[in-house]
Parts: structure tokens; C-alpha cells; sequence
């Protein structure tokens, strides 16, 4: 097996606000292979997005960093920020929720992309254009050439989506991080740009992280999944094991709240109760107030990590007696 | 693009006509003109004669029609006291007035714009709580105060710099320093605001990821679409600038357009003040027309 | 910044998401509301603007003069930090040895007057026209609005010079000569926010429930401008008064024996030289008011225009 080209290793990310400390990521850990795509799923607020801005070091100054984040290696949290910019764009990109807002709308879609290039490798003008054009065809789309001139709005969200995977793919970054990148478009579309992401994989062995609420796209793309609760990771394991035999009770709950086949879309059965205050967390199990098996230890103890098998975790007591990791 | 252009000079004629409009009721508030020009002793048959030969005892939509006919043959009356053309008077003023303008607008871009960027990216800064106690401090100085102190300063205790007049660069220094004081203000809020909302985007969060140093995303990226309000704020700004150039001018005896108006105020000369009024009102819309016309170029998405 | 991007999730929780700290959803007392709504209220700034408002209303009480009343003995005299200066003319004397003090407690009540009668009649025309204009469109509204650009375009002090000029110059005028040049934006932001307001969800409602026209703009329309309106009014006031002081000083507002801070400004010019306090101390007045003023507009906006948040 590979080495890991990115080992997270207790990461907390705590950010200070008015209403006091978020623990947005409170003690994270996992590792991503090369070509391996990892799904981290959860609802709203659970820390998700925050991992990912962690990843690169985008977060507000005032952003408090512990633990370790080693990529090939070495440790970002330990990297200056003009190291850090060098990294960003080049050895780990990301491709954001929004592709209808995430082009600068005053310049072209050609000057953007050359722009990237400029700044990310050592290449004559000449050269930027040519590969910016070569990186269009890259993401399938039509006559390049032409759409380098194209401004933003000229542009459908779908394609938007390829120009921004043709930016964040076309260095042949070891790591791309995606965040909730097919939640606004439409589904036809999604499947393209789903069917682009395993693409770039198998071409260029980048690793992905997949950060989605949507657990259909988790099973159609991943090799493995993180749950994420709260700001922890209360669940790993293989894609197709976690669809099968769900362990935490939370899992199992967004696992129910997917729709069957041909029922409507709208009627989603949700979780009862909310989501915690990521300021003011109870000592025991953040899901706790929420979960249907809740027990007395739960309340007081925040339970460790427990092997459920190869490669596989779970955060919740129920497991005790097969023993922490 | 053509349609466009065409519905928008379609709207600054009909705003136009409309200043007119008030420039034309502005003379006839004032009441009987014959009152002034004619001598007290004037017989009541000389004054009749007179408003006649004015046009004044037709219908008011008649006198207007008449008068918006004269206008657009560049025949704003005669000046009272001067007895020549009303609209070659102010002309002959007014670029004086636009030297000071042009200038008190440069100063006021050269600072406000480093400082108004430069408070948006250290934001909560020393520099940038200086640059809002500068923005709230700016607009409340009364300007005529102002080129008063910077008078009493600079002209009459260090002697560095004329008091009054017009001349060489050193003449236009406190004027324009004074003129400008507010629009400086006012436009360097204005840019630290909107870099701040741009800042928020979510391609200046992308072009970070996608590793652009942080000078580029901000002086590429961030004010060029920054550029649209800040601009159309500036040829607002240069509206404030002819109008407070009437003070400044009177506090430095720059002679440019408002000392004529001042002077025709205390004179009654009304024509030469709807020339003045009505030469200020078409430069500042023909401004914000050319700016208009200017978004399409910073902006790719207005498209008309 | 936010930490998280929101996300229309599929697994949204069944009660509204609601923060655990912060105000509760109660109804709150008014008492409550107010503490709150004056909370963080910028308090050197409310002083000062309570002084100007004292000092306006109640003139005749507090200025230890007569403004009027000159005395040559002390013409000039410097104010009592200086050399030469007295406590009895706090802050100096002017050429005629009037006392600067009492004068300029005099003029914060001119200020006061001018401006904001101004204010309320600018604002109610501006109202009211914005109001029709947005809320009735089509031909009306771009009537309207080329008479706002209209006036918006005229430059401002030559448009109250040449309306003084035809006016006269009471104070009455002078009032009525600000609002002229003043409506103007108060029906330019009124039509954008009826705009804006118009096209939400309760006001389509009140419309198919068949409410009057009149009915849905007074309820519906006119509560959701009102913050605007009292930022821009607060923020008037202070234009207003430096407009009022500029016209005084070019000596066309209003006449002596009415007391006004720019019409001491431009009589303490001549002066300049020999006694700075004649032109500064009516200068420092007025900045002061406006600053305040100014100072406390923007904090309201910060307060109650969620929009403007990122000031």
C-alpha cells in the first residue's frame, strides 16, 4: 500500500468569536493515499468546510491551529505563508461550492487561467496560452480555443465547474480538495462533473477529498468515507462497508434520511433535534442529545475511536466491548 | 449596446429639459425683472413696454418655450450688469473653476485611493481606524473653515504659500487642498468599503486557493471590480467639487465661476446666474453620462 | 469572515436552527429593546449632540450674554486662556465685544431651526414622491425620477444661491431653499427600497388579499424604509447645517441681526490675523455638531441597516 500523500494527525481548528472559542475541528485525524477519493460527509456546520480551509491555511488570522497536517511529509501548520502559497495551486487546489461565483466576473476565462499558470509554473506567455487551451480540452470543453475569450457569464454553471476543475487540475496537483462541488448545479450536470473528478483520478493519480453532504455522490465516488459530527470524525471506513453496516448510530440516521428510489425528493426524513453549539460542547457524546440509543455514559464521556473491523471506526459506546483503537 | 447609448442619452435629455425647467422657474420667482433693470423713476408705460419687449406678458408655457429655444442657440441673456452675453461671461470663468476642480479631484483620488484600499486589506489596522477617523473627520469640515485655517497657517503665519489669487502651481495649493478635503473623505470611505464587500467574494477566496499572491488578487482582482461604484462615486464627488468651488473660490478670491455667481447674486444679475447654474448642470449630467458609457468597458456583464 | 458556507442541506435539522446564547426569541420588553437598541451607542458623540440640542433649545437661559449687546471695553478680547482674556468672555469677544460664547449658543438654535425644518419637509416631499413614484412605476415613476436626476444634477450651492436669490433671505426662506435642494435623494432611496421591498413575499401577499393600495404602502412598505430614512435625516443634518454656515459666510443667508455661525465666520474674517479666535471658535462649532452628528448617523446605520454592516 502507498505511502499517504496527506496524514492529518489531531488537527483542532478553534475560532474565536463574539459569542466566544468555536471548535469548528477538535482532534481530527485521517489519511488520504495518492488516486484515493475520500468522502467527508456531514450536515451543516459540522466542520467540514472549516477542514478543508484548514488544509491550506485560508482561515481569518485569528484562527487557532493545533496538531499536525503532513503533506508528503512535512507540515504545513509549520509552513510560512509565501510557503504556503507556493503549495496552494500547485500541490493542492480546490474547487469550491459555487461555480457561478467563483470566477472573477471583469476578466476572461483565458486571462484567469494564464493567470494561475503565471503564477504557479515557469512558462513564456506562449506557453500559458497553449496550455491553458490544452487544459480546457482536458475537462471536455468544446473548441478551447474560443472560450478562453469567453467572460464568466457567457458561461452555463456546468461549464464554470470544468473551467474551475481545469484551474485546480491542471497542474496535476497530488491533492484536491472539493467542497460540496456538484450541490449547485443540476443533476445531469453533477453527473458529468462527478464522472470529470474520477476522470482526473485515474489520470493523473490525484488524491481527492470530496466534502458533501449528499451521500449518493459518496457511494457513486468514493474509495472511503469520514463522518463528521460536531467537529469530530465520529465514523471511517470503506465507502461500500459504511453503506452496509453503519455503526454509529448517527450514520445510521443520515444513511435512513437518503430517499428511496422513486420516492420524492422532498420528502426527506430528517434528524430530530439540531445540531450542537460548536462554542459550548457537553463533556460526553456530542450526538448524545439527538441519538435514539443514548445510554448514561454517554452523557459524561465523550467515547474514544473503536476498531470495527479492517480500516474501520466508530465513536459510540455501543462498541466498547470490542475494545479503543 | 447601441440601444443602450441611445436610452440613455434619451433619459439625460429629458433630465436635462427638466433642469431647465428649474433654472427657468428660478428667474421667474424673482419676480419683476423691470423692477431692476429700469430706473426708479421709470413710468409704469416704459415698464409695460419693457416686459413686453421680454416677452413677459405672453403665457408662462410660451415664455418657457421661448426661452428653452434661446438656450439651445446658446442665448442665455444678457447680463444686467455687464451688459454682454450671459453664457460667454461664465464661459470666459469657467475654466479657472475647472482648473481648481481638476485639481482638488486628483489630489483627492491620489490620497483617498492608497488609503482607502490599504484600510480595506489591514482591516482594524491603526491605518485603517486613521483612515475612518480621516473619512468622518473630512466630511464634517465646513470647507470655507478649512481654507480659512490652512489660510491663516500656511499663507499668513508661515509664508510658504499666496494667501489669494491665481497664478502658478503655488496659487492652486491651499485651494485645492481645501476643495478637494471632503471628496478625499468621502471617496476614500467609499474605496475602503467596497474593497472590503469585494474582498468577501468568493473568487478572491478561489484565486487564494488558487495560489495568486495577495497583491495581484487585491489590485487585479478586488478593485478592478471595485472600480464600478468607486468611479460613479468619483463624478459624483465632481459635482460637489464645482458646487463647493463656489466657496473656495470666495475664500482664496480664485476667480472662476462662483466669484461671478456671488457677484451677480448680490447684483440680481439673474441671467448670468441660470447661465452659471444651467453651464454646471449639463457639465456634471455630460459626466455622469460619459461614465455610464464608461461601465460597459470595466464591465464585462453590462451588456445593455 | 463565516466559517461555514451555508448549504441548502438535505439533512436539515426539524426545528429552526437557533443560537443558544444571544437574545431568546421571547417577547422582548421595550425597556429591553431599548437598553439594546443604545447599547454600544457611541457616548462622547450622544453628549455633544445632546449639548447642541440643549444649547439650541434653550438659548435664552443658558447664554450668560445678551448676543446682541456689544461693549467696546472688551472688542476682541482673547478667550480667558489667553493673555488678556477673561472668564466673563469665556471664549473671547468679537470686534464689537459681543460675547462669542452667548453668539454661539445663539447660532446652535439658527442651526438647529434651519436644519431640521429643512429635514422634515425634504424628507416628507421626498417620502412622499418616492413612495408614489416606486409603488404606482410605469410613466409616473420615470417622470419623477428624471425630476429627482434633475435636481440631484443641479449643483447644489449654486441651486440655493440662485433659489436665495430669488427668495430672499428669512429664515423662513432659507428653510424652504434647503428643502428644495434637499428631497430629492430622500425620494431616491425611498423608490429603491419600495423597489426592493415591493417584490417580498408579504407584500404580494397583502396585494392578493386584496388589501388597498395605500393600505399595503402605509403597513407593509413605509416600516421597512423607515431605518433608511432616519440614517440619511441624521446625516443631513449635519450637511444642512455646514450648507445653512456656508451660505451666511458667502453673506447670503441670513442677514444681521439674526446670529448665525457662518455669518460669524465671515465677519470674524477680517480679523484673521489679529484674533484667530473670531473665525476658529465658530468653526470649531460647527465641526463639532456636524461631527457628532455624523459620527452618531453612521453608528445608527451600523445599528440598523443590517446591509451596511461591513462599514
Amino acid at each position: 500500500m502507498a505511502e499517504p500523500i496527506l496524514e492529518v494527525q489531531s488537527l483542532c481548528t478553534h475560532l474565536p468569536t463574539k459569542r466566544g472559542l468555536v471548535r469548528a475541528v477538535d482532534g481530527v485525524s485521517f489519511s488520504v493515499r495518492p488516486g484515493e477519493i475520500v468522502g467527508v460527509v456531514g450536515e451543516s456546520g459540522c466542520g467540514k468546510s472549516t477542514l478543508c480551509f484548514s488544509l491550506v491555511r485560508l482561515l481569518p488570522d485569528t484562527a487557532q491551529h493545533s496538531g499536525r497536517i503532513l503533506f508528503r511529509g512535512e507540515d504545513l501548520l509549520a509552513k510560512s505563508r509565501e510557503e504556503m502559497r507556493a503549495i496552494r495551486g500547485k500541490d493542492i487546489t480546490m474547487v469550491l461550492q459555487n461555480p457561478m461565483t467563483a470566477l472573477d466576473p471583469v476578466y476572461t476565462v483565458g486571462n484567469q487561467l494564464r493567470e494561475i499558470l503565471r503564477f504557479n509554473a515557469d512558462m513564456t506567455p506562449g506557453e500559458r496560452t497553449r496550455r491553458a487551451i490544452e487544459m480546457l480540452r482536458q475537462v471536455h470543453i468544446p473548441s478551447p480555443e474560443e472560450r478562453l475569450e469567453n467572460y464568466p457569464h457567457q458561461m452555463s454553471g456546468g461549464m464554470k465547474q470544468r473551467v474551475l476543475t481545469a484551474m485546480a487540475t491542471g497542474l496535476k496537483p497530488g491533492l484536491l480538495l472539493a467542497d460540496e462541488p456538484t450541490t449547485a448545479l443540476d443533476v445531469t450536470i453533477q453527473e458529468q462533473i462527478l464522472g470529470l473528478f474520477a476522470e482526473i483520478r485515474d489520470r493523473l493519480g490525484t488524491a481527492i477529498i470530496l466534502v458533501t453532504h449528499d451521500l449518493g455522490v459518496v457511494r457513486r465516488l468514493c474509495d472511503r468515507v469520514l463522518i463528521m459530527y460536531a467537529g469530530r470524525i465520529i465514523e471511517t471506513g470503506e465507502t461500500e462497508a459504511i453503506f452496509q453496516e453503519p455503526q454509529h448510530p448517527y450514520t445510521r440516521a443520515l444513511l435512513a434520511s437518503i430517499p428511496k428510489m422513486g420516492e420524492e425528493r422532498t420528502r426527506l426524513q430528517a434528524i430530530a433535534g439540531q445540531i450542537p453549539d460548536l462554542t459550548g460542547l457537553p463533556p460526553g457524546c456530542s450526538f448524545e442529545p439527538r441519538c435514539p440509543r443514548a445510554m448514561e455514559i454517554c452523557r459524561t464521556t465523550y467515547p474514544p475511536a473503536f476498531a470495527r473491523g479492517p480500516g474501520r471506526e466508530a465513536r459510540c459506546w455501543l462498541h466498547e466491548e470490542a475494545g479503543a483503537t | 449596446m447601441t440601444r443602450y447609448i441611445v436610452r440613455r442619452l434619451l433619459q439625460t435629455v429629458v433630465t436635462a429639459i427638466f433642469v431647465t425647467v428649474i433654472v427657468f422657474s428660478l428667474a421667474r420667482l424673482t419676480g419683476d425683472p423691470t423692477l431692476l433693470i429700469l430706473p426708479t423713476e421709470a413710468t409704469e408705460a416704459d415698464r409695460t413696454f419693457f416686459r413686453r419687449q421680454l416677452g413677459l406678458d405672453r403665457s408662462l408655457p410660451e415664455q418657457y418655450l421661448t426661452f428653452l429655444g434661446n438656450a439651445l442657440r446658446g442665448d442665455l441673456g444678457v447680463s444686467f450688469r455687464y451688459r454682454e452675453p450671459a453664457l460667454d461671461l461664465v464661459l470666459s470663468r469657467l475654466p479657472a473653476t475647472l482648473e481648481l476642480a481638476a485639481a482638488s479631484m486628483a489630489l483627492a483620488v491620489i490620497v483617498a485611493l492608497p488609503i482607502g484600499i490599504l484600510a480595506a486589506i489591514r482591516r482594524g489596522s491603526y491605518l485603517d481606524v486613521g483612515t475612518r477617523w480621516f473619512a468622518t473627520l473630512g466630511q464634517s469640515t465646513p470647507t470655507f473653515w478649512l481654507g480659512l485655517v490652512l489660510m491663516l497657517i500656511f499663507a499668513v503665519r508661515l509664508g510658504w504659500l499666496p494667501s489669494s489669487g491665481r497664478g502658478g502651481i503655488e496659487y492652486l495649493i491651499l485651494p485645492a487642498v481645501t476643495l478637494g478635503w471632503y471628496s478625499a473623505a468621502a471617496i476614500a470611505r467609499l474605496t475602503r468599503s467596497s474593497m472590503l464587500e469585494m474582498m468577501q467574494n468568493d473568487f478572491i477566496r478561489f484565486e487564494r486557493l488558487a495560489g495568486l499572491p495577495e497583491r495581484v488578487i487585491v489590485l487585479k482582482h478586488a478593485l478592478k471590480n471595485a472600480a464600478i461604484p468607486i468611479i460613479t462615486y468619483m463624478a459624483l464627488q465632481f459635482g460637489v467639487l464645482l458646487s463647493g468651488a463656489v466657496v473656495t473660490e470666495q475664500v482664496f478670491a480664485w476667480p472662476g465661476l462662483g466669484q461671478v455667481v456671488v457677484e451677480a447674486i448680490n447684483t440680481r444679475d439673474y441671467p448670468v446666474i441660470q447661465a452659471a447654474v444651467l453651464v454646471t448642470a449639463f457639465l456634471f449630467l455630460l459626466i455622469n453620462l460619459a461614465v455610464d458609457l464608461l461601465y460597459s468597458w470595466l464591465d464585462p456583464r453590462i451588456r445593455y | 469572515m463565516a466559517a461555514e458556507p451555508t448549504e441548502t442541506a438535505t439533512l436539515r435539522p426539524v426545528e429552526p436552527a437557533e443560537p443558544l446564547s444571544g437574545p431568546g426569541r421571547r417577547v422582548e420588553s421595550y425597556w429591553v429593546r431599548l437598553r439594546s437598541l443604545v447599547h454600544g451607542a457611541p457616548v462622547l458623540t450622544g453628549v455633544m449632540v445632546a449639548a447642541f440640542l440643549v444649547a439650541a433649545i434653550f438659548a435664552p437661559w443658558i447664554a450668560p450674554h445678551d448676543p446682541g449687546a456689544a461693549s467696546f471695553l472688551v472688542a476682541l478680547n482673547p478667550p480667558f486662556w489667553v493673555e488678556g482674556g477673561s472668564i466673563a468672555y469665556p471664549l473671547g469677544a468679537d470686534q464689537l465685544g459681543r460675547d462669542i460664547l452667548s453668539r454661539l449658543i445663539y447660532g446652535a438654535q439658527l442651526s438647529l431651526i434651519v436644519s431640521f425644518f429643512a429635514i422634515v419637509i425634504a424628507g416628507s416631499v421626498g417620502i412622499v414622491l418616492g413612495l408614489t413614484a416606486g409603488y404606482v412605476g410605469g410613466a409616473i415613476d420615470s417622470l419623477i425620477m428624471r425630476i429627482v436626476d434633475a435636481f440631484l444634477a443641479m449643483p447644489f450651492i449654486l441651486m440655493a444661491l440662485g433659489f436665495v436669490a430669488a427668495l430672499g433671505t428669512s429664515v423662513t426662506n432659507i428653510v424652504i431653499v434647503m428643502a428644495i435642494t434637499n428631497w430629492a435623494r430622500y425620494a431616491r432611496l425611498v423608490r429603491g427600497e419600495v423597489l426592493s421591498v415591493k417584490e417580498r413575499d408579504f407584500v404580494a401577499l397583502a396585494r392578493v388579499a386584496g388589501q388597498p393600495r395605500w393600505r399595503i404602502v402605509w403597513k407593509h412598505v413605509l416600516p421597512n424604509v423607515t431605518n433608511s430614512i432616519i440614517i440619511l435625516a441624521t446625516l443631513d443634518l449635519g450637511r444642512v447645517i455646514i450648507l445653512e454656515a456656508s451660505l451666511s459666510f458667502l453673506g447670503l443667508g441670513v442677514q444681521p441681526p439674526a446670529i448665525s455661525w457662518g455669518l460669524m465666520l465671515a465677519d470674524g474674517r477680517s480679523y484673521m490675523t489679529v484674533a484667530w479666535w473670531l473665525t476658529v471658535m465658530p468653526g470649531l462649532a460647527i465641526l463639532f455638531t456636524v461631527l457628532s452628528l455624523n459620527i452618531m448617523g453612521d453608528w445608527l446605520r451600523d445599528r440598523l441597516d443590517p446591509r451596511q454592516r461591513i462599514e
